[in-house]
């Protein structure tokens, strides 16, 4: 059941961020983004790294004001515009690429001894309070993320998104 | 549990899918984000079975470097955007010809 679950995170985040890297509106992109970041932190929670899976959550806010703060500064109508042509050397392009990296990647990976027995024996327990132990500074530095995109959030990012469609 | 972690490669390819494709600052970074969860992901679950846990430490570092990396990344391909809009010519751009 839980492998179950895990394979529809994945799932639901890869769909979720084809749709980020798709659609031409900076408003649509974050979204999806934060969508895909969030599904990913529960996916790290669920196999046992739920320190992973916190930081990984202030890394998907803090991308998402930083997307933010630059859609806010330099504007969306721009960006909206240029996403939303699409020809069909780009879809070569892209396709071509990804054909590439995939082929490269299924090649690399059957390459390496013993890896059709991965995942079979998952153990993370102590990763967290490895992590702490290693780097004892990190929830400061992790409240000062969470604070400075709470703050950007509540202050530049939203009006921006609202000339999406009107007088950007 | 058993989960391969050739399961975690599609975010990676759609990542890499986008950024091939698109033409803007903000959208090449989603692209590298999103790129890089997929890259993540696969890591935890390289790392995530060995009995060692101290190799997990390796996946925070990943994330400082993901951090640096993706605002490197906005601000290259930022500077990229403005700068292909430009006329670079000397002579010719009264900009800078002065």
């Amino acid at each position: 059941m839980k492998t179950f679950i895990l394979l529809t995170i994945l799932s639901l985040s890869t769909v979720s961020g084809t749709f980020a890297v798709l659609t031409r509106s900076p408003k649509r992109m974050v979204l999806f983004w934060l969508v895909t970041g969030l599904l990913q932190s529960g996916f790290f929670i669920l196999v046992g790294f739920e320190f992973l899976g916190i930081v990984n959550v202030l890394f998907t806010v803090a991308g998402a004001t930083m997307l933010q703060l630059y859609s806010a500064l330099f504007g969306t109508r721009d960006t909206r515009n240029a996403e939303g042509v699409s020809t069909r050397r780009d879809w070569i392009q892209g396709v071509g690429a990804t054909i590439t990296l995939g082929a490269v990647l299924v090649f690399a990976f059957s390459e390496i001894p013993g890896f059709e027995k991965l995942g079979e024996d998952l153990d993370a327990s102590r990763f967290g309070s490895f992590l702490l132990e290693k780097f004892p500074e990190l929830p400061l530095v992790l409240g000062f993320v969470l604070f400075l995109s709470i703050v950007c959030a509540a202050t530049v990012g939203r009006p921006a998104w609202k000339k999406v469609g009107k007088d950007a | 549990m058993i989960l391969h972690p050739a399961w975690a490669l599609p975010l990676l390819l759609v990542g890499w899918l986008g950024f091939s494709m698109r033409k803007t600052a903000l959208g090449g970074v989603v692209a590298i984000l999103i790129a890089w969860q997929g890259l993540l992901a696969t890591a935890a679950l390289f790392v995530f079975h060995r009995e060692n846990p101290s190799e997990g430490a390796v996946l925070l570092w990943f994330m400082g470097f993901a951090a640096t990396a993706s605002l490197l990344i906005l601000f290259t391909l930022a500077l990229r955007q403005y700068y292909g809009k430009k006329n670079m010519r000397w002579a010719e751009n009264e900009e800078i010809k002065h």
